[in-house]
């Protein structure tokens, strides 16, 4: 017999822990807000009820028709539900809470609690595959905790009851026990945590679960963009790009340009990237992929995490030249624009070392613009064409006797280029309203632009320089992408909204390549920052919040265990005093793109350290409540032996209460009986109802009152 | 003192049985309904981590696992420090309900033990039909000691073989039943049943072949000493005043010249084992300790030996010990078997 299953029912309530792990496992569900509305009521109606009902259920609780009658109902609504079509998932989120809710109404006797624990569990899995919210961890940590108390009660009551010894549960249900519990749970977390990192990763996957919409993606980066897309998302300051530098100097918040597509064709209305195929860039972004090389190192390395946009974009700075991350398919369109394939609606994680472009004004005077010689083939030209950075769309010739009277004089093409950018930023003015056109007047939005007010947000800024660029035969395109930025000094990162979406330009040289310009009047956000406010700074502190789960446990994929163990191998190095040319060796040669930051030290020295003073306040608090109370009851003797009460060798604590119960005032006399009921409570049952301390304060101050009125027993 | 009922075996295992303990787990566990469900669960879960690459799955599952841990690590504390000893009754009577207590302590420092079931076990020839009896402990704490009792009641007379106790747990969460086994060899004799004798013979005054003419009883026998009291002396043997000292019960050692000495029978040879032979040593059995406990003094004779006449509890031990063990004998020859053990 090796008692592999429960044969006696447990009548008693459940713990209170049990309603806390379904209201945990509930809220899980509830973050993915997936979970209809009546539902959701439907369920916290069942918690309470059953809750409120616990110590009396109604008599319905415990009748097998009426819960039977009540798992059709749920059947009903989840098939309810499933047939509305939508994931099958979300009709089992349905059916684990509502069959939660039922579960926790039955108030007959229960031979398992298991049930009750795996549709909690399932709903968490559930919850896992929904959403990646940052409460999800702490509200995981409470399902861990309530789990292992709900089935511990049950577990020993249910052994009492078999071994025919109902009463004696209670007795072992002690606050220690609750105690060891939590640490033991705080252990197993920890546990947890290492099991995690080391848990093997298998990136692909063979079947990918649906997903639900879990956020709108950020538009106004697809391969292509009409005028005014990207100042209609400037008012939106949801955080598109959370950008940690790794190594390098990063750029500061005015000259921090963060490139996503470039375009080269315009129509007077919409920029799009001619044609717009794209090719699969070979090699692994998991690994690690080499772009290409601008004949010049990389100087700079970030960490990017990119919520999800629409097109699937990638940034970077400048010249991207190396990327590693979470990225399934790398594609590059013919202006080296960068897509994660597929991933539109996906937060995509990468690292990427960067060429920032320090061309000097001198230098470029002694180059030439001419177009990229790679893209002179790349469309099939017909006859008298251009090249496709010098495209103009059909514009009156104002535009160009505009251009050519702001370049004269210029003799060299950067030169030229500088006049044309000089002549925007001094005569235009930031604006995210769009020039308002006349119907009828002949003009296009950028004309009247350029001719009327010249005030407008950065798109038809940028589209004006490369219009006019591309009209004294400079070679220039449209760059979108995002610029400034708010620095989290929190999380050590800057973050990104769809407020700092930018446009800008490029420029073309025979050797210095696309050069960046940017035409637009700075606004008031670029403007110095006031003094940061206390709101903002909890915003801060949630944004480092979610930035820290977001990069280290969601993302956390197999080059950062890879990296975690080689960290960890190499702390285990040095710590065995393995210090040396090797070990330092192994340090210089790791990879900048791919270095591993010491971002895990201070959350597990956290958890550590509050698991440390857990311990050390638990092991204070059972050393001082175990020696305090026969100390107090020491000292009650003592001051009782200087009335000439002494308890003799053979005389039981109680007996000897009861004794001096005659000899001493009434006061004082129940202050030593009580005593002498904690004194025993704990010899005996660990457990102490009164305050021994007060009770000695009353015992002295009651032998005190009373002088000498006492007599030797 | 030798005690047969209690000695160990000594004899060294043979290497096949050392080798099977050897390589034998420190602990069995088995998963319980629930624990397979969990382990389903966790499967489940680890296959879909694996496969979508859903870190929030990998964390899940992270947790699931460290449960299961932290399941293994607290029963192993219920376990670890637990240490099991059997207290068996000075006399085991075949038949009868006889209370075994076993005591059950906890030596680890700190942590407690719950949700305990103790199993004691026996080597039996026949297939057991009943699970073997059990204790249960819900909570020893640290450094505590319990006693807990189970009733015994042995089908026949002999020996008895208790093995081992197996101790296990389902704490903390019941997945898994968890058990350690904690080798108790002890050897106790059953003695035969007893039955109520009816009217005792009045011996006094019956002269017989050696037997001697029976003072009044419990007149003219000297004290030659005093001992331990032990169930079946008569009371008025007890020395209270001495007992009072030792605080503990004393009773006379007399030399019985004066008492009647009796010699019960028991045909041994031309008797077939069985039913009947086991009814005839019960009977003689009971005779004997009816005898003794009316202060008679008591021989018994087989076809094959005699055993010499004598009182109080060494000698019913001593009688009891050999009903214990005799087998009917080959016609003509002396019956092998187990020597007559010593009483206590």
């Amino acid at each position: 017999m090796s008692r592999r299953a429960f044969r006696i029912g447990v009548e008693e309530p459940r713990p209170a822990s049990a309603w806390t792990l379904v209201a945990v496992a509930s809220a899980t569900l509830w973050l993915t807000r997936q979970l209809a509305p009546w539902a959701i009521a439907i369920q916290l109606a069942a918690i309470a009820l059953s809750y409120w009902r616990r110590r009396e259920p109604f008599a319905w609780q415990s009748n097998a028709i009426a819960l039977n009658l009540g798992m059709l109902g749920v059947s009903g609504a989840t098939i309810h539900v499933a047939l509305q079509g939508g994931p099958a998932t979300l009709g089992l989120a349905h059916f684990s809470a509502l069959a939660q809710g039922l579960q926790l109404l039955d108030a007959r006797p229960r031979r398992t609690e298991f049930l009750l624990v795996a549709l909690a569990l399932f709903q968490v899995v559930l919850a896992s595959n929904l959403t990646d919210s940052v409460f999800f961890t702490p509200l995981l940590l409470a399902f861990l905790f309530a789990a292992a108390w709900t089935l511990m009660v049950h577990t020993l009551r249910a052994d009492a009851a078999e071994a025919g010894e109902r009463r004696s549960a209670n007795l072992a249900l002690t606050p220690s026990l609750f105690r060891v519990t939590l640490l033991a749970s705080s252990a197993s977390a920890v546990i947890a945590l290492a099991l995690f990192v080391l848990l093997p990763r298998l990136h692909s996957s063979v079947v990918q679960a649906p997903s639900l919409g879990r956020v709108f993606a950020t538009s106004g980066f697809s391969d292509r963009v009409s005028l005014g897309d990207i100042g209609r998302i400037r008012s939106d300051p949801t955080v598109v790009l959370r950008v940690e530098t790794l190594e390098g100097e990063a750029p500061a918040a005015r000259d921090a340009y963060w490139r996503g597509l470039a375009f080269d064709h315009f129509d007077g209305e919409t920029w799009s990237v001619t044609p717009p195929t794209r090719t699969r860039v070979p090699g692994s972004a998991e690994i690690g992929i080499w772009l290409r090389s601008s004949g010049r190192p990389s100087n700079l390395v970030q960490r990017i995490l990119r919520e999800p946009v629409q097109g699937s974009a990638l940034f970077g700075v400048d010249v991207v030249q190396e990327l590693q991350g979470s990225v399934h398919r790398l594609e590059r369109d013919v202006n080296g624009g960068l897509y994660a394939a597929g991933q539109t609606g996906d937060r995509v994680r990468y690292r990427i070392a960067s060429r920032r472009s320090d061309w000097t004004d001198a230098e470029l005077r002694a180059d030439a613009a001419v177009p990229p010689k790679h893209n002179r083939g790349a469309i099939p030209r017909a006859r008298g064409a251009v090249n496709r950075y010098l495209q103009l769309p059909e514009l009156s010739d104002a535009v160009t006797a505009l251009a050519r009277e702001i370049t004269d004089g210029a003799e060299t093409d950067a030169d030229r280029v500088r006049a044309l950018e000089q002549y925007l930023l001094a005569n235009g003015r930031y604006s995210d309203a769009p020039p308002t056109v006349e119907p009828g007047a002949g003009r296009s939005p950028l004309e009247a632009f350029l001719f009327d007010a010249m005030e407008a947000h950065c798109e038809y800024y940028a589209s004006a320089l490369v219009v006019l660029a591309r009209s004294v035969g400079i070679p220039a395109r449209l760059v979108n992408g995002f610029a400034g930025g708010r620095e989290n000094e929190l999380g050590g990162f800057v973050e990104l909204a769809r407020s700092h979406a930018h446009a800008w330009v490029e420029v073309h040289y025979e050797r210095a390549g696309w050069v960046r310009y940017d035409a637009t009047p700075p606004d008031l956000r670029l403007r110095a920052e006031e003094a940061i406010a206390f709101d903002e700074r909890i915003r801060q502190l949630a944004s480092a919040m979610e930035h820290w789960w977001f990069q280290r446990v969601v993302g956390f994929d197999r080059a950062d265990q890879m990296l975690a163990l080689r960290r960890g191998l190499l702390a285990w190095r040095e710590l065995a005093g393995a210090r040396g040319a090797s070990a330092g060796a192994a340090r210089g040669e790791s990879p900048n793109l791919f270095a591993f930051d010491a971002g895990w030290r201070g959350p597990v020295l956290a958890t550590g350290g509050v698991v440390a003073l857990a311990l050390l306040l638990w092991r204070v608090r059972a050393v001082s409540s175990r020696s305090a109370l026969p100390r107090y009851y020491a000292r009650a003797l003592r001051a009782l032996a200087r009335r000439g009460l002494v308890r003799q060798p053979a005389q039981g604590a109680r007996d000897f209460a009861r004794a001096t119960r005659e000899a001493l005032p009434e006061r004082a006399a129940s202050a030593f009986a009580s005593l002498t009921e904690s004194y025993l409570g704990e010899r005996f049952g660990n457990r102490s109802a009164t305050d021994p301390e007060s009770d000695l304060r009353a015992l002295r101050r009651a032998l005190r009152r009373s002088g000498g009125r006492s007599r030797i027993i | 003192m030798d005690r047969p009922r209690n000695s160990r075996s000594r004899a060294r295992p043979a290497l096949s049985a050392r080798l099977a303990h050897w390589l034998r787990p420190p602990r069995a566990l088995r998963p319980t309904r629930a624990g397979w469900l969990f382990f389903a669960i966790t499967l489940g879960v680890g296959f879909a981590a694996l496969n979508t690459g859903n870190n929030l799955m990998y964390l899940v599952l992270s947790l699931m696992l460290g449960f299961l841990l932290l399941s293994g690590v607290l029963s192993e504390s219920s376990l670890r420090g637990i240490r099991v000893r059997r207290r068996l009754p000075r006399e085991l009577y075949a038949g009868a309900e006889n209370a075994i207590v076993l005591e059950i302590s906890n030596q680890l420092r700190r942590a407690s033990a719950f949700a305990l079931v103790v199993e004691d076990r026996r080597a039996t020839r026949e297939p057991q039909t009943s699970p073997p009896p059990r204790a249960f402990a819900l909570r020893v704490a640290a450094g505590e000691t319990l006693y807990r009792s189970y009733g015994f009641r042995p089908a026949r007379r002999g020996y008895v073989q208790f093995e081992e106790f197996r101790v296990f747990t389902r704490f903390p969460f019941g997945l898994f039943s968890k058990s350690v086994t904690l080798p108790a060899h002890q050897r106790a004799l059953v003695y035969p049943a007893l039955a109520p004798v009816g009217r005792m013979r009045d011996f006094s005054g019956v002269r017989d072949a050696g037997e001697r003419v029976a003072a009044p009883a419990g007149g003219g026998a000297d004290a030659v000493g005093l001992r331990d009291y032990a169930p079946g002396d008569p009371l008025r043997r007890i020395h209270w005043r001495a007992s009072l000292r030792r605080r503990a019960l004393l009773v006379r050692e007399v030399e019985s010249e004066y008492e009647a000495e009796v010699e019960v029978q028991l045909r041994t040879r031309g008797v077939e084992p069985g039913e009947r032979f086991e009814r005839s040593i019960g009977r003689v059995a009971s005779e004997i300790a009816a005898l003794l406990d009316a202060g008679s003094r008591v021989a018994l004779r087989t076809d094959d030996e005699r055993i010499d006449a004598g009182a109080g509890a060494r000698q019913r031990a001593r009688l009891l010990s050999y009903l214990a063990l005799v087998e009917p004998s080959a016609p003509g020859g002396s019956a092998p078997g187990d020597p007559v053990p010593e009483p206590a």
